[in-house]
């Protein structure tokens, strides 16, 4: 038997470095504007416009919300929710 | 009287002011609360400067007062609440100086633990104020001292060791206090005005904050579900998606979506440039050749901004953000030149060396015009030729008004006090708005617009009350509802344009004090942001029990502020409002607007308009004791009766 496991897509060519997902994740986690909080990172370097963007351990991809807060507030839609095919499940 | 009250506990606001004495090189922290009347930002830095201020002591005194202010919407997810206002004494006007910036270092600041911070004094070597989780260090910058704002953000980011380090920093310009300079923050985004001379006076060269510290939210649920509906109403927005294809510059700048858009062209002579030269620097020439990629202040849906890379050529490699529609008309338009490549190199340069577009560019088409007429010659230039359609010079110019070298220095202290030294009759082509250098658009056909930019209180600029509704569509019966005149959407017409002028004035006052952007307001689309929205977000964020009543009282309140520091510190009476001699002489040369100027009556009528809406004197133009009674400002109104410039009563 396999199991998906929801995940957040990142593309970060699509990214203009708003921050928006960062201050909606911290959202998520504490009711506050509280982007220290956020289970994803975006970093822009300002010199190349180069935009990285890293999921950290603890994003849950919202489980239980239907659109995850950080891909609901991307206005650039550089982010989305996408299935993953997890690990071997365990019965 | 209606105020603003009904604070929760410091939802919104971060609760702390952050007061840095450069002379004694110490800080204290105090909380925010008594300045909240004035809500943020904007508000109360205009406020503390004004109270803070003696109108005695000149701008660069070291005694002068800067504060920095993120109101209490920044940090937050409401569309784009990213601004940051610097509020300092204006070096070119001896009035007010206000600017807004944008990028990242407002909310960061937040983060860091503070809604304001105020500066005052000189330290005796060149530093940089670093916050860091509520922690202030005042650290040595003296390696930093004459390096670019690109130099210095990227030092002071590996000096703290920490990447998301987001700081405002000073270039060339600003440390050797020229007029002009800004303050950049996030490399791209500048707080003009002077800020950065002002600054440089203080041997400040950056500040750089950082923090996990969050911002509180009086509603959360309520918060999210009310922006959630803003954010889609901004999404649909015809002026968002302009703003976000095409940018400033593709929405308003030269060549714009049609070519209909008038735009000064060589110091502003006259505003019609041929399709065959506008057609070289249209946005659609850099979207195709150098776009790489768009960019967005914090929490901004629309990501107005975006990035050029030239890989090549004369000026590359080179990666810049930008350009807006004031950068192709001050290094365009203005200057006669047809080079794009050089309007982006022109563009970093401004960036780098920490000078403003507008005023440099001001000061730049003046000494072309100069050199048109012989009143500055190859002599006075050390060989540089100011022909108009000079790229090369136009570069050159920037670094030397940066460095205060030759020619340069004659023109860093702005247009005005250039014209004057120069001598000569060069005064008559020295476009400025009390003495600020102006790069402009649609003067001479778009009379509300005019009178907004000359009545600005921080001396020219149209992001104050110069209105868009002009040019908008919008239906005249809602325009009759909401303004007391259908002719008001009409550009060519005077009539109502006083009324909407002080309305948009208030307006803004209320954006930057809460931190919005302009750009995600009703100012520039009718169905976005207005008052009664403002009311809500602050109401769900910050527990703020206002109407839009209420908030336009503010507002009034905040534009009155500045009135008052202006009349105080630079004595600016009703000519000051009054456009250069151009507007009213040279109309418009062809195209859609050709034959349009101002006329002189038409103007002054409208000049009454203005003044009776905001309650003040139409003789003097200054503001009456019953407006500042009404207003709450009875200091002020002592201290202007004390300097002899409170008008005598008059019968209605």
């Amino acid at each position: 038997m396999r199991a998906f496991t929801e995940t957040i897509l990142a593309d970060a060519r699509a990214c203009t470095g708003c921050l928006a997902c960062e201050l909606a994740c911290g959202f998520r986690w504490s009711k506050k504007m509280d982007p220290a909080q956020a289970t994803i990172r975006v970093r822009r370097d300002g010199a190349s416009g180069r935009v990285d963007i890293a999921i950290l351990a603890g994003c849950d991809a919202c489980r239980g919300i239907e659109t995850p807060l950080c891909v609901a507030i991307c206005a650039p839609r550089a982010l989305s929710l996408g299935r993953r095919r997890a690990t071997e499940a365990r019965p | 009287m209606k105020r603003i009250a009904g604070v929760k506990g410091h939802c919104g606001w971060v609760g702390r002011l952050l007061r840095v004495d450069l002379d004694s090189l110490s800080w204290r922290a105090e909380p925010i609360d008594p300045y909240l009347e004035f809500i943020g930002g904007r508000g109360i830095s205009d406020w503390i400067v004004l109270e803070e201020s003696d109108p005695g002591a000149a701008p660069l005194d070291p005694a002068a007062v800067v504060a920095i202010g993120a109101g209490p919407l920044v940090g937050t997810l409401a569309p784009a609440a990213a601004r940051t206002n610097v509020s300092a004494k204006n070096i070119a006007t001896g009035g007010i100086a206000t600017s807004s910036v944008g990028g990242h270092f407002g909310a960061e600041m937040k983060f860091a633990g503070f809604d304001q911070i105020v500066v005052r004094g000189k330290a005796p070597h060149p530093v940089y104020l670093a916050i860091r989780d509520g922690a202030v260090e005042l650290r040595d910058a003296r390696a930093l001292w004459g390096r670019s704002t690109w130099d210095a953000e990227d030092a002071i980011r590996r000096e703290l060791g920490d990447e998301r380090v987001r700081v405002a920093s000073i270039g060339p310009a600003g440390e050797n206090v020229c007029a002009q300079a800004c303050v950049i923050a996030d490399r791209g985004r500048a707080a003009g005005w002077g800020a950065g001379a002002i600054l440089g006076a203080k041997n400040l060269k950056a500040i750089a904050v950082r923090g996990r510290q969050p911002v509180r939210l009086a509603d959360p649920q309520g918060f999210w579900a009310y922006n959630q509906s803003l954010l889609a109403r901004v999404e649909r927005s015809r002026a968002s998606g302009v703003l976000r294809r095409n940018g400033t510059h593709g929405a308003y700048g030269v060549g714009g979506p049609e070519g209909r858009t008038p735009q000064g062209v060589r110091n502003q002579q006259d505003e019609y440039w041929p399709a065959d030269k506008g057609q070289n620097l249209r946005e659609i020439v850099y979207r195709e050749k150098w776009e790489i990629g768009r960019t967005a202040c914090t929490a901004c849906p629309t990501s107005c901004t975006h990035m050029y890379h030239l890989p090549g050529g004369r000026y590359g490699p080179l990666t810049v953000e930008g350009i807006h529609t004031n950068t192709v008309r001050a290094l365009g338009s203005n200057l006669d030149i047809t080079d794009a490549e050089a309007v982006l190199k022109g563009q970093a340069l401004i960036n780098q060396l920490g000078l403003n577009i507008d005023a440099a560019g001001a000061a730049m088409a003046w000494a072309y015009e100069c050199y048109e007429r012989g009143l500055l010659t190859t002599a006075d230039t050390d060989g540089l030729e100011l022909t108009w359609g000079n790229a090369d010079a136009m570069l050159e110019l920037l670094e030397r008004i940066a460095a205060r070298r030759g020619i340069g220095d004659l023109l860093a202290d702005g247009v005005a006090e250039a014209a004057r030294r120069l001598g000569r009759g060069s005064d008559a082509f020295a476009m400025h708005a009390k003495g600020q250098g102006l790069n402009e658009q649609t003067v001479r056909s778009h009379k509300g617009w005019a009178l907004g930019i000359f009545t600005s209180t921080r001396g020219g600029g149209h992001l104050n009350g110069a209105t868009l509704v002009e040019r908008l569509g919008m239906d005249p019966g809602r325009a009759q509802t909401l303004f007391g005149s259908a002719a008001v959407t009409r550009p060519e017409s005077y009539e109502g344009k006083g009324a909407v002028t002080a309305w948009f004035e208030g307006f803004k006052s209320i954006v930057d004090s809460v931190g919005l952007c302009y750009y995600t307001t009703f100012w520039i689309d009718l169905d976005l942001i207005g008052l009664a929205e403002i009311a809500v977000l602050m109401e769900k964020v910050a527990g703020v029990e206002a109407d839009a009543d209420d908030l336009a009282f503010v507002g009034r309140r905040i534009q009155n502020v500045e009135k008052a520091f202006n009349t105080l510190h630079a004595g600016f009476t009703r000519q000051d409002d009054v456009p250069r001699p151009r507007f009213f002489e040279t109309a418009i040369s062809a195209g859609p607007y050709g034959g349009a100027k101002l006329e002189a009556q038409r103007y002054a009528g409208m000049l009454d308009d203005y003044y009776a809406a905001h309650g003040w004197d139409p003789v003097t133009g200054w503001q009456t004791a019953r407006c500042l009674d009404e207003l709450g400002l009875s200091a002020a109104k002592t201290r202007l009766a004390a300097a002899g410039r409170l008008p005598p009563d008059r019968a209605p």
